[in-house]
């Protein structure tokens, strides 16, 4: 039921939108917010006669993200585990095993005294502190099973303690993670104090073709995990002034190993407001969006508070901010999917060409850029492009930010620049637990690479082409020799086949029956040609997705059966 | 302008998709979810064709037809995507051809007969490269793995029959989720039928997960030829 105060808060946040739909997954999770995290009927049918769209229409959006819920019973504590794979290789079925057994319930249900619900979700972007439990909407990191014992004990008294992490960061470039270290970085007169803002003003003075030509020069690649120049992206920008043109800042960070993007936001989000401001002037864009995934509402709250002293200064003049936080689709991480998304839509990918450049949010020119590139967009517009070619090499130019976790001793975000060999990383990460057997470097998504392959393996996008991977997210996860690949496979699977947006038919069901036959490898009921099925299976897959994510789940899991054929087939009759 | 296809110079139109231009030279391309009514949705994959200098497969339906461009839709690339895609279809729902209206009338059938997949249902003979629909493993929430049972697919036990309206037969267990009645509805601005939940789980529902009787379909009846399968039918006799 809304009330008429809910109604109204929701006329308000959907004028800061360009069209009213937008509103929608915002409004569902107000809504739920105030109903004990679920949706009702009522609820659904309220909220659709409030936005005006049908309610087949609102029932299929909610339904799809996996933070909305709908006519579900939640008990007070909604605990969430992360299955990620950094989360696996630390121990997290452990953890879960126990809570099941402390709690006397098994994961998706609820304790009968209605205080706690078990669930296992997907990766919180959290895997340098893994594992992690999110509780309601708090993280819990580094987590052991004494701790797991506390947090249980507290909340019984009714209590959301504090957390209690150990993050592990270290810069060589000294751009990115400049703010890391100072305490109160996150305010204002801190970040203009480190000289912070002095490259918009410069932006302001400049012409915006001069800003593109600038990032162009500098030969910045996207440091989402597709790796396009920008400069490029930014130019195929119309100029006519016919449509309005959008920014969009991608902070969905759902890429399984990646927990970078998070680190600007949390600690020197004037950085990401200072390279948004200076991205629209240089694009057009009147209004930006960062899209930021639900689970960070912790730093979408330090977004907003840095967004308000930065207007308060004057600085937002030109360009209106909008805060859009995500409800749960790693999906949603494509920029197509991510702009259906804030339309108010399913978050599925559309079909490209056409690009968001000519056909983005609401058919107007769009630009979705990712938190990390567009946060070194103050650095080249202040310095120039010859300053930022000072690291890396041609094509693989700047610094970056890369995020090691899994069996290594320092787990951790560490700025360093293009190129750096893997084995001088993963030493400055503390080195492998253990004797290193294979690593994944480009995210979930990335082929895995044994430990033969990683050896002369320098990450930057030329290196890891040439070694049959991607260098994509720099989401870096370490294995040691401890760890079984067909449980990397089936956990890897699951999440694709749990992801999935559904749209097409190979990834759809594709993912789908590989997480089956996978699991029925793993449960001992495999049979000998199910590994072939499984290669062809995915074969297919590649070849007809719809979206990069349909290639990427197919090109993870066909990998790791290629190159750990014997351990899968150890498993099978 | 000129193209060629299967090694055969076709003419082409400016404007036209490559399933166009295709359909237009009476090359059969197999088609879930275009329509002519519905437009392009690129959903189920099918009519993925070989482009010559493109290095992955394109979807006909959603290209544009270009001057010069050369294309293959029979090569074994080519069937092989196509024929996965098709064994997919049906091993995701339950698909008893003998049993259902659309028999003779149904572009999944058609798509079958043409790569060569068997459709008799009558044992497990069926020895595809892929998991036959026979054979297929499936997880079962509450009984754990279920393998290998003759007349299940993967997909949950029960059947998902909605016979609660009294013109129009829901027979979840064959939709393949291509879209078409969920966007002619729109624009026939019923908005009734929709998409719901993701992934493997996608279904269509109607309104706000009502049963169709309970909706405010007013039958307009738009949906029904267009269904490719027999997803949604006219019910017989009454």
């Amino acid at each position: 039921m809304l009330t008429p105060q809910t109604a109204e808060k929701i006329g308000r946040i959907a004028q800061a939108y360009p069209f009213r739909s937008s509103a929608l997954i915002p409004a569902l999770e107000l809504v739920q917010r105030e109903n004990r995290n679920s949706l009702s009927d009522v609820d659904i049918q309220d909220i659709a006669a409030l936005l005006q769209m049908p309610v087949g229409e609102v029932h299929g959006v909610a339904s799809f993200y996996s933070l909305v819920n709908i006519n579900k019973r939640l008990g007070t504590y909604h605990i969430q585990i992360d299955t990620s794979i950094p989360a696996t290789l630390l121990g997290v079925d452990t953890l879960l095993a126990h809570l099941e057994h402390k709690l006397g319930i098994t994961c998706g249900q609820t304790t009968p005294d209605g205080m706690f619900t078990l669930a296992t979700v997907d990766d919180l972007a959290s895997g340098g502190t893994c594992p992690v439990i999110r509780v309601n909407t708090v993280y819990y990191e580094n987590m052991t099973i004494a701790k797991v014992d506390q947090l249980v004990e507290a909340l019984r008294s009714g209590r959301m303690p504090d957390n209690v992490a150990r993050y592990n960061y270290e810069s060589t470039c000294n751009v990115l993670l400049k703010n890391r270290g100072t305490p109160g970085a996150s305010a204002l007169a801190v970040y203009k104090k480190g000289g912070g803002y002095s490259a918009l003003a410069k932006a302001r003075q400049m012409q915006p073709e001069a800003i593109i030509k600038a990032v162009m020069d500098s030969g910045l690649r996207g440091r989402g995990g597709a790796g396009y120049p920008t400069g490029a992206k930014w130019s195929a920008i119309p100029r006519d002034g016919k449509k309005p043109v959008y920014l969009i800042c991608n902070a969905d960070e759902g890429e399984p190993g990646t927990f970078k993007d998070r680190l600007i936001m949390e600690y020197d989000p004037h950085l990401l407001l200072e390279g948004i401001l200076i991205a629209a002037h240089a694009i057009g864009a009147k209004q930006a969006f960062i899209c930021i995934r639900g689970e960070f509402d912790w730093i979408a709250d330090i977004l907003e508070k840095a967004k308000a002293e930065a207007r308060a200064e004057g600085l937002m003049d030109g360009c209106e901010i909008t805060i859009h936080r995500g409800a749960g689709s790693y999906v949603s991480g494509e920029e197509t999917a991510l702009i259906e998304s804030l339309e108010g839509k399913r978050g599925q990918p559309r079909v490209k060409p056409p690009f968001p450049s000519e056909y983005g949010l609401f058919g107007n020119p769009t630009i979705v850029n990712n938190v990390e590139t567009i946060s070194a967009v103050p650095f080249i517009t202040e310095h120039g492009a010859q300053e930022f070619k000072q690291w890396g090499f041609a094509d693989n130019y700047g610094f970056k930010l890369y995020a090691i976790s899994g069996h290594v001793n320092k787990p951790g975000v560490y700025e360093y620049p293009m190129g750096t060999p893997f084995m001088d990383l993963l030493a400055a990460a503390g080195g492998v637990t253990g004797r290193l057997k294979a690593a994944i470097v480009g995210g979930l998504s990335a082929p895995i690479l044994t430990a033969d392959e990683l050896q002369d393996l320098c990450l930057d996008y030329t290196s890891c082409k040439d070694h049959g991977t991607m260098l994509g997210s720099r989401g870096i996860m370490i294995m040691n020799q401890e760890v079984a690949i067909p449980a990397v496979a089936l956990r890897s699977a699951e999440f694709y086949a749990r992801e999935s947006c559904g749209k097409c038919t190979p990834c759809r069901e594709g993912s789908y029956i590989v997480s089956v036959i996978l699991k029925k490898i793993k449960e001992g009921y495999g049979e000998r040609r199910d590994i072939n099925r499984i290669l062809e299976l995915t074969g297919s897959v590649q070849d007809a997705a719809l979206c990069p994510v349909g290639g990427a789940f197919a090109g993870a899991v066909r990998t790791m059966v290629e190159k750990f054929r014997p351990e899968f087939e150890a498993l099978v009759k | 302008m000129h193209m060629t296809i299967n090694g055969k110079l076709c003419q082409a139109q400016t404007g036209q998709t490559i399933m166009e231009a295709a359909r237009g030279h009476g090359v059969y391309i197999p088609a879930l979810c275009f329509h002519v009514k519905t437009g392009i949705a690129s959903r189920c994959r099918a009519c993925v064709v070989e482009v010559k200098g493109s290095p992955g497969l394109r979807t006909a339906c959603s290209t544009a037809a270009e001057d010069g461009m050369v294309i293959t839709t029979n090569s074994r690339r080519v069937l092989h995507a196509q024929r996965q895609i098709i064994e997919l279809l049906l091993s995701s729902g339950i698909h008893n051809c003998a049993a259902c209206s659309r028999y003779g009338n149904c572009e999944l059938q058609d798509a079958a007969y043409y790569l060569g997949i068997d459709l008799d249902m009558t044992g497990p003979e069926i020895d595809s490269p892929l998991v036959s629909w026979f054979e297929a493993p499936y997880w079962n929430e509450a009984h754990g793995l279920i393998v290998g049972d003759p007349k299940r697919t993967h997909r949950d036990i029960t059947p998902d029959i909605d016979d609660s309206d009294a013109a129009i037969l829901v027979d979840r267990d064959k939709c393949i989720a291509c879209g078409r009645c969920v966007e002619i509805c729109r624009i026939m601005k019923r908005n009734v039928v929709h998409f719901a939940l993701r992934g493997h789980h996608t279904r269509i529902i109607f309104d706000n997960d009502v049963s169709l009787a309970q909706s405010k379909c007013d039958h307009c009846g738009e949906c029904l030829p267009l269904c490719p399968v027999g997803a949604l039918t006219a019910k017989q006799g009454q």
